[in-house]
């Protein structure tokens, strides 16, 4: 049940990695604003979900990559991402009629924290807070959930600050290691990184500049007893 | 080479090997402000800590005098050179203390007095260590620091609640003396003071006006809302508000001291992000709209609203023009003045967005050489080059050009470098053009880690210093001295200009960047 996580917009990046690892993916994960160093799918949110659905794999879930320095600064600062990353997932969902929330109601949310990168206990709460209770206003529900990309292991304060006391529910990791590599069709046996206070639910166990691969796409499965794209949108119809 | 390590230094930050004084002596020696220390200093929480500038005379007077810091002393002392001045480190040194961003001057020692004064004027920050010791200068900041354009100033903002609504309060440090030449304040009375107050100051191209773009975002009634446990299938409820953001313009005139604003854009409701230039005259703003302002249904799908470009004369608080710009949403992206006036900013790691001043007509240019992408994003470095030039860097794919934004943004040099093993996360400068624009230090490659630096107008290697450590960001020193910045301690390292390894230091901070 692996999928793909690309910088790149899914319409220009599927064929290349279909070519590569010749099966389909289970989802994507896919990059929203603020992320200002990638494409963001709500740029062209119909041709990213053209693309999932060519793709075989219709399910989409959303990760933000603001510069990384934000996420050593204030709650101020926190909030503002999460509102402008939020906007960008409700303008997706409402510009796209096929595009359907999951069954059970929850999409997680991935802030990409990178290995190097400080996580601050106010960005966090500034912004884990606003994702916990962004309202969908078209159908008054509220289906998203903060979550973590990072690596557990790096020197740099991510799984203690997510487990701090007074940090605002952190629902899951995604652990960026380690990184046997692998194959789509054949992802290696659960080895994730893991924090103490939070499940790793997601492991990039293939990334493409330390595995070698040629598509623009890094490799994710889920926990043996976790389906990522469970929490996920979906796509009903081809859009 | 090894790196230099000063073995009986008494200069804070230089790596020591001796233990046998006090407790804060030997904090200090080890190039660790404590958290103690710093509360003995009236710091509160905040740590932080600090090293000397160092040149390459620096360390061989320190080989004679066994004293680093009475070297950097002599040194310029006996060169008849000034003293390098100050760089700030800006981050975090405990991830779980509330409002523990701080910045940190690192100063040489001839100016250790003057940062002393200015740390105690403004009452922002006090510090009890000796003279080239780390002097913490704030804490508590509302946004990252910015520097001017000619890397002469650094604004830094913070915001305070009131009973009569947000403080927004921004010092103006001169870099070199490390002292707040000015201070500006601006009061929101109009404004709840339980508002979040996201500020994004930008200094006009000669730093006599500061601009500030407010996003403020007000929090409504708390609702309660459910959530379900994705692992335990029970509910929690949270409650939570709705937040809606607009924006206010303040202009800071630095040469009068005056202050104007804040003006009210009457546009909520807005995206609080926003991506802003200064040019001489003008101010580029770019904000986004709020979807939820508009209805939408699943039966009748409505795009994504587009961003908009606003431009106001400076000083003023009503745009001349707003026209709708391009996606993508304004929010991190490189952007900054070009000689002729108009703005540019650099979206998507691969396109410039020009946008024309007088007319508000916008130009789409792709950037040839980096217009290639990988799974991961691929952070731009865009900064002023030689001879009103753009310098940019993409490390993701080892490529670095400048171009000419008089020719259409021609590329006149075109260099290809390793790409260094995490060219995405902590710090953003991952590569640095020389002032003069003739050599280009970048981070080491991936397989050799390290730092090499090339020439650019040849594109080829000049040197290179290699230990196996990855390091995360490096920085041109005002002394010319080259620093890299790494995970773990000595988290900083100095280098020649030829990167032969100068010195070594620890810090107990974070570093998230280096101004």
């Amino acid at each position: 049940m692996a999928g793909y996580d690309t910088a790149g917009e899914i319409q220009n990046t599927y064929s290349a990695a279909h070519s590569e690892f010749g099966s389909d993916p289970n989802f994507w994960l896919r990059y929203f604003a603020p992320s200002p160093y990638a494409d963001v799918v709500e740029s062209d949110p119909t041709s990213e979900c053209v693309g999932a659905w060519e793709s075989g794999g219709p399910r989409i879930g959303p990760i933000m990559a603001p510069d990384q320095a934000n996420l050593a600064s204030s709650s101020a600062q926190g909030l503002a991402d999460a509102e402008t990353f939020c906007a960008a997932i409700y303008s997706t969902f409402t510009s796209v009629g096929p595009l359907q929330t999951p069954a059970n109601g929850m999409i997680y949310c991935w802030l990409d924290q990178e290995y190097s990168t400080t996580l601050s206990l106010d960005y966090w709460n500034g912004w884990a807070d606003y994702v916990a209770g962004y309202k969908f206003a078209n159908v008054g529900t509220q289906p998203l959930y903060a979550c973590l990309y990072c690596d557990p292991y790096s020197p740099y304060p991510n799984c203690t600050t997510i487990g701090a006391s007074g940090a605002a529910p952190c629902h899951a990791v995604w652990s960026s290691e380690p990184e046997p590599c692998g194959s789509l069709a054949n992802s290696p046996s659960w080895d994730a990184d893991a924090c103490a206070s939070t499940p790793t639910e997601v492991w990039q166990y293939g990334e493409q500049g330390a595995c070698g691969y040629s598509a623009n796409v890094d490799l994710d499965t889920g926990a043996p007893d976790f389906n990522e794209g469970n929490y996920c949108f979906y796509l009903s119809s081809e859009p | 080479m090894p790196f230099g390590r000063v073995a009986s230094g008494h200069s804070p930050g230089i790596t020591s090997t001796r233990h046998n004084s006090g407790r804060a002596e030997q904090d200090r020696d080890a190039g660790r402000l404590t958290r103690r220390a710093l509360l003995a200093g009236g710091i509160g929480a905040t740590a932080v800590v600090a090293l000397p500038d160092l040149t390459r005379a620096d360390l061989a007077r320190a080989a004679t005098t066994g004293s680093a810091a009475g070297a950097a002393s002599g040194a310029g002392a006996a060169g008849g050179t000034a003293p390098a001045g100050h760089f700030f480190l800006y981050g975090i040194t405990t991830p779980d203390a509330e409002h523990s961003a701080g910045v940190q001057a690192v100063n040489s020692p001839a100016a250790s007095q003057a940062v002393r004064g200015a740390v105690a004027a403004q009452s922002v920050a006090a510090q009890s260590a000796s003279a080239s010791a780390p002097a913490p200068v704030a804490t508590g900041l509302a946004t990252a620091p910015v520097a001017s354009p000619d890397q002469a100033w650094l604004a830094l903002a913070t915001v305070a609640a009131s009973s009569s609504g947000p403080v927004v309060t921004v010092s103006v440090m001169e870099k070199a003396s490390a002292t707040v030449a000015q201070k500006a304040v601006i009061a929101l009375r109009e404004i709840p003071s339980t508002a979040s107050v996201l500020v994004t100051p930008v200094f006009s191209p000669d730093a006599t006006m500061l601009s500030l773009v407010l996003g403020i975002s007000v929090p409504g009634p708390k609702r309660q809302v459910s959530k379900r446990d994705p692992r335990g299938g029970g509910v929690t409820t949270i409650s939570a508000p709705d937040w809606r953001s607009q924006h206010a313009l303040a202009f800071f005139d630095r040469s009068t001291g005056a202050v104007s604003g804040p003006f009210y854009l009457g546009d909520e409701p807005s995206l609080a992000l926003s991506t802003v230039v200064a040019t001489a005259s003008d101010l580029f703003v770019w904000t986004t709209p709020d979807p939820r302002a508009t209805p939408r249904s699943k039966s009748h799908p409505v795009a994504p609203p587009l961003p908009a470009v606003s431009v106001f004369p400076v000083g003023e608080g009503k745009a001349r023009l707003t026209v709708p710009s391009p996606a993508p949403w304004p929010g991190g992206e490189p952007a900054m003045a070009l000689p002729s006036g108009d703005a540019a900013r650099f979206v998507n790691s691969r396109t410039l967005h020009v946008v024309a001043a007088k007319s508000g007509d916008l130009r789409q240019v792709a950037v040839a050489p980096l217009n290639e992408g990988r799974a991961k994003p691929s952070p731009i470095m865009m900064t002023p080059g030689p001879r009103e030039s753009l310098f940019l860097a993409k490390p993701s794919i080892g490529r670095a050009v400048i171009v000419d934004p008089a020719s259409e943004f021609a590329v006149r040099n075109d260099v290809s470098f390793a790409a260094p093993a995490k060219p995405f996360g902590g710090l953003t400068s991952k590569a640095v053009l020389s002032p003069s624009g003739e050599q280009l230090y970048v981070l080491g490659g991936a397989k050799s880690g390290g730092l090499a630096v090339y020439d650019v107008a040849s594109g080829k290697i000049t040197g290179a210093y290699g230990d196996g450590r990855q390091y995360s960001g490096l920085y041109l020193l005002p002394s010319g001295t080259v620093l890299a910045v790494s995970q773990e301690n000595p988290r900083l390292a100095y280098f020649s200009p030829e990167l032969s390894p100068l010195a070594t230091a620890d810090t107990g901070m974070y570093v998230s960047a280096v101004y």
